[in-house]
């Protein structure tokens, strides 16, 4: 699907969303219940149904809602609308509804009615009870939309529902040895239950073709830029991904996209030469391998430099030695960031999300990259463990084995295991987690923590045993401390933390040789841009240009929500908005921006369907840094607004 | 403002009633390891993992992690529980606020003629998020 389609496709549900609100108002006008406020409801749909149209190229629609809007800005100027008009309005919108179903309208003559609508005939007349019109609106799809918190609040029942069929089991104990007819019935509602998380964790899915929109214009941005000839191909676009995953997988999809391009296809002169067809191919193939996902990119290139694949033992360290800053594959750094960089960062993001990036690759033939990733991030297996009296869980995916006691040997005054060849130092858990002088019990085994190849050796006094667990979050208070990934409840109802293998590595490193460590360097940071704006077209379409030109982007419906999202300390670079949105509108959301020390210099562009010179003044007296309007809007001048702001 | 009326190491403290969630008794927690020492624990309520501070330390007076009582209070996003030895009533703050001499609290209110501290809430679990 393009990016125009997906595009389009949004833009349909919107504004069928505001038609559906336009009909059932001009009714009650018609029924005489219209009221000033009702006026300026009509005005807001039609205003923006002419500004989302033109910006997604539908200009009968825009003609039409242009239509409708003058009519209305007459009218709100009266305070009130003459019942008489509702009719020539409902037919203008079943023209839109015509129009977006792809019917040619003659948006002329839809106008000409809509002028002639004050000194109109009466109109045809409907029921006022909102029920059946001429041309009823076509069958809705047989899809919902729900907001996401909604499906996390069932995931979550679902969740405990779950935990308390255990902890009921944990408290009938015995007495379920020896009746076979609870046993049954505890076993039926087990199944049921994990029926029903299986149906809502589906909710939670979103399958890969949700996201590849943008993939094709970044291969070809980054071909043309860098003179390749590039095909992209798509394979398992069907696969499901956590949604809450999703986001994050783009950005780090469109980052290795233009690394392929970049780093791996040669310039047609050199492929020819090669004997390899002109055109290069990156390949974009996800698959769903039980309770992982894979999603790869590869291309057809010329590979991994030969000096570094010997150096590499592992897919694993193959893609921690290209992701070390500063490295790239490539003797002088293009146009596009090394790819050191742009690795280190997608690993670092991936690992968030509790994946691994392999890399496989062929001199000559190109490269293919790897991300593993959990199948979705609210149930996770985890090995229970036991440190102290406490109860804690590391999940399998960063466990490589646990060593027997007698494994640990004396290495130089120090207790350490062998593992593979290596000697890894052991660490007491307790210290890592900032409790000293706490004794390990005798034979207490040590966990082998691996996460991409990086291993250290833990001590806990005893192993509980595996379980699935429902993760928790801390909380925001909480959030920040770097040792938990999370909780989970234990059948008896206790709560045991999650460790975090990424800390227990860092902890165990520093342990090791606090000497050794250098300070690494401040990584490379993408600017990242707020998008507020209350149309979900319109939100969509900058997000996607941006993301696409190397932008990490942040949404936001309006002022207050993107107020509260910068008060939470989410880090922006800069702000991009509209002016007319609910609750609290750019104008305000650009003063209390400018009165606050924080956020004082942070560029703001103006984004508005309104460029009349008092708005702009005004825009320019309250602090803005650049001022846009959507009907002329234009990709280039946007990015280039936005590199100048960020840059500065 | 109405306020919940809390008593911990025999004295009488204010907690804005707009801020509290709920109010329940003991119940098991988890020691976090590495958290700041105001942490008591995290508890479960009603199927949330929540952090459960030692009031008593974060108004300067000696740590208190095993209260008996604790009261669910929220600020913005954050919800924590906070230990007191008991809930006596809610009732109306006769007075406006007087500054406040000591950490953790907004202020100084009569009630009836006595005076009570009253509890920043956000001030003291801002004191308990890691530094």
């Amino acid at each position: 699907m393009s990016v125009d389609d997906r595009l389009l496709e949004i833009f349909r549900e919107e504004a069928g969303d505001r038609l559906d609100a336009m009909v059932s108002t001009l009714l009650e006008i018609e029924a005489g219940d219209g009221d000033p406020e009702s006026v300026r409801e009509l005005f807001r749909h039609a205003h923006s149904l002419k500004g989302t149209a033109g910006m997604v190229g539908l200009e009968p629609i825009a003609e039409v809602a242009r239509g409708v809007e003058d009519l209305l800005s007459d009218a709100r100027g009266g305070g009130a609308l003459d019942a008489a008009t509702a009719g020539p309005l409902l037919r203008a919108t079943d023209a839109i509804r015509a129009a977006m179903q792809g019917e040619e309208i003659d948006a002329g003559a839809v106008i000409a009615q809509l002028r002639g609508a004050d000194a109109a005939e009466p109109p045809p007349r409907r029921p006022a009870n909102g029920g059946a019109g001429p041309a009823p609106p076509p069958a809705r799809m047989t899809t919902l939309r729900v907001a996401a918190d909604r499906v996390d609040d069932l995931l979550d029942a679902a969740g405990e529902a779950v935990l308390h069929r255990r902890r009921l089991e944990h408290m009938l104990g015995p007495a379920v040895e020896d009746d076979e007819h609870l046993r049954e019935e505890l076993d039926r509602g087990g199944t049921l239950l994990a029926g029903l998380q299986q149906a809502v964790l589906e909710l939670r899915t979103l399958p890969l073709s949700s996201i590849v929109a943008s993939f094709p214009r970044t291969v070809r941005d980054a071909a043309a830029r860098e003179g390749r000839e590039v095909e992209l191909e798509l394979s398992g676009v069907d696969t499901q991904f956590d949604r809450t995953m999703l986001e994050g997988i783009s950005d780090m999809i469109v980052h290795l996209l233009r690394n392929a391009v970049s780093h791996g296809i040669e310039p047609p002169a050199e492929r020819e030469a090669a004997g390899k067809p002109r055109r290069g191919t990156v390949t974009v193939e996800a698959e769903a391998r039980g309770n992982r996902v894979e999603l790869s990119v590869s291309d057809d290139g010329r590979g991994v430099a030969p000096e570094l694949l010997a150096r590499a033992a592992s897919r694993t360290e193959l893609a921690e030695l290209l992701a070390a800053p500063g490295l790239t594959t490539m003797d002088a750094v293009g146009e596009l960031a090394g790819r050191g960089v742009g690795l280190d960062a997608v690993r670092r993001d991936l690992e968030r999300l509790g994946g691994v990036m392999l890399v496989d690759s062929e001199p000559g033939r190109g490269s293919r990259f790897t991300l593993r990733l959990p199948a979705t991030l609210a149930v996770l297996p985890l090995l229970m463990v036991e440190r102290a009296g406490q109860h804690f869980g590391i999940p399998l995916a960063t466990l490589d084995e646990v060593a027997d006691a007698e494994r640990i040997v004396t290495d130089d005054g120090r207790r350490a295991v062998e593992v593979d060849g290596d000697l890894l130092p052991v660490a007491d858990l307790a210290v890592l987690l900032d409790r000293v002088g706490l004794s390990v019990a005798p034979g207490g085994p040590v966990l082998i923590v691996d996460v991409t190849g990086r291993r250290a050796a833990v001590r806990c006094d005893r192993l509980l045993g595996e379980q699935d667990a429902v993760m928790k979050p801390l909380g925001p208070l909480l959030d920040d401390l770097p040792f938990y990934l999370g909780a989970t409840v234990e059948d008896d109802g206790t709560i045991a933390l999650v460790l975090d293998a990424r800390h227990l590595l860092r902890g165990a490193a520093a342990a090791a040789d606090a000497a050794a460590a250098e300070p690494a360097p401040p990584p490379a940071r993408t600017p990242r841009v707020l998008v507020v704006d209350d149309q979900v077209t319109v939100r969509e379409l900058q997000r996607t240009i941006l993301a696409a030109a190397g932008y990490e982007v942040l949404t936001a419906c309006d002022g207050r929500e993107a107020l509260e999202l910068l008060q939470r300390g989410d880090r922006v670079d800069l702000v991009i908005t509209d002016i007319e949105m609910p609750a609290l509108d750019g104008f305000g959301l650009l003063a209390a921006l400018r009165d606050d020390p924080r956020w004082g210099s942070l560029p703001v562009v103006i984004v508005s369907g309104r460029g009349a010179e008092a708005d702009r003044r005004r825009g320019a007296e309250a602090g803005a840094d650049a001022w846009m309007v959507k009907a002329d809007f234009d990709q280039q001048a946007l990015l280039d607004t936005v590199q100048r702001l960020v840059i500065r | 403002m109405d306020a919940v009326h809390v008593r911990l190491h025999g004295e009488r403290y204010a907690i804005d009633a707009a801020s509290v969630v709920e109010v329940d008794q003991r119940d098991a927690m988890t020691p976090v390891w590495g958290a700041p020492p105001l942490v008591a624990g995290v508890r479960n309520l009603r199927g949330s993992v929540l952090p459960v501070l030692d009031l008593a330390a974060a108004l300067g007076l000696p740590a208190h992690p095993d209260a008996p009582y604790v009261v669910f209070v929220e600020a913005g996003a954050a919800v924590a529980g906070l230990g007191v030895d008991g809930v006596t009533d809610v009732e109306r703050l006769s007075s406006g606020l007087e500054p406040a001499d000591r950490p953790g609290l907004c202020g100084h209110a009569l009630v009836g003629d006595e005076r009570v501290g009253v509890i920043d809430v956000r001030a003291v679990l801002d004191m308990a998020a890691p530094a």
